[in-house]
């Protein structure tokens, strides 16, 4: 049985209302001129170096688990 | 809690996320377009619940501070998600802060009384479910609901994932999504059932 709920959110009962959901929020459609401006970010940070900074610890997402930290 | 080797960890595209990533943090700017056209509609989804009309401003924001940042990210794809949410959500707070000394019209009610169809349950409605309708259904939950729900069916984030994002416990986000949907579950069927009733005696005003 097709299961929507890509959340695994365990809702009994509402099992196709998560996806149903999240494909009309997500409506997938992606601005070129935004795309661009972002990309442009980029690129002016990585020339002009200040890409590299310090990891905080809201920086850091490395999955935990495995043999501790 | 606990469940830190949860198989199954958000996107189909966390893998091309994680390797787009990878390349960008190396300089490569067209993996950066490829992390951003996989990540922005559900970050757009996200901030669109938060604040609206503005949330494409907000998100370039938001671009530009992760831009910025990315040689600090560490992570895989669903870290990048997350890690992207909380800068997203960051800068909609600010937003909303600076919002509050010069409060908007709220025009997003009445947008949500405009049914798809006649329908008879909430799965139903929601397959022709537009954009406009999801969002004011879910700006019409208490935030902490809004933004759960938003976090793990928008934004596609785990529940570990979205209570960082949120400085909640995992536990206090998966019940605050699990009561969002469920009280976005009655509210369309309430609405079907106002609906229906409104068909069956037309001429009432």
């Amino acid at each position: 049985m097709a299961d929507q709920d890509r959340g695994g959110t365990g809702l009994p009962g509402l099992s196709g209302l998560p996806g149903l959901l999240g494909a009309a929020l997500r409506d997938g459609v992606v601005d070129d001129a935004a795309e661009r401006r972002a990309v442009a970010a980029f690129r002016a940070a990585r020339d002009s170096g200040t890409r590299s900074g310090k990891t905080r610890s809201q920086d850091d997402w490395r999955p935990r688990g495995g043999s501790g930290p | 809690m606990g469940q830190t080797g949860e198989p199954r960890r958000g996107h189909a595209y966390d893998g091309e996320l994680g390797a787009a990533v990878a390349r960008a943090q190396e300089g490569d700017d067209s993996a950066f377009a490829v992390a951003y056209r996989i990540v922005q509609p559900g970050l757009l989804g996200y901030l669109r619940g938060l604040v609206g009309d503005e949330a494409e401003d907000v998100a370039a924001d938001a671009w530009l501070e992760i831009a910025r940042d990315l040689g600090r990210f560490r992570g895989d794809g669903a870290g990048f998600r997350g890690w992207t949410a909380t800068i997203a959500r960051h800068r909609a707070l600010d937003h909303l802060r600076r919002q509050r000394v010069r409060p908007r019209p709220a025009t997003l009610e009445q947008d949500v009384l405009e049914l798809p169809g006649p329908h008879s349950t909430h799965e139903q409605a929601l397959e022709s479910l537009s954009t406009e309708y999801a969002l004011g259904l879910v700006r019409g939950l208490p935030r902490d609901q809004a933004e759960a729900v938003l976090l793990r069916v928008v934004v596609g984030l785990d529940g570990p994932a979205a209570a960082r994002v949120l400085g909640k416990r995992p536990g206090a986000v998966r019940t605050a999504a699990y009561r969002g949907l469920k009280r976005l579950a009655r509210e369309l069927g309430v609405r079907e059932r106002e609906r229906e009733q409104e068909r069956d005696g037309d001429g009432h005003g």
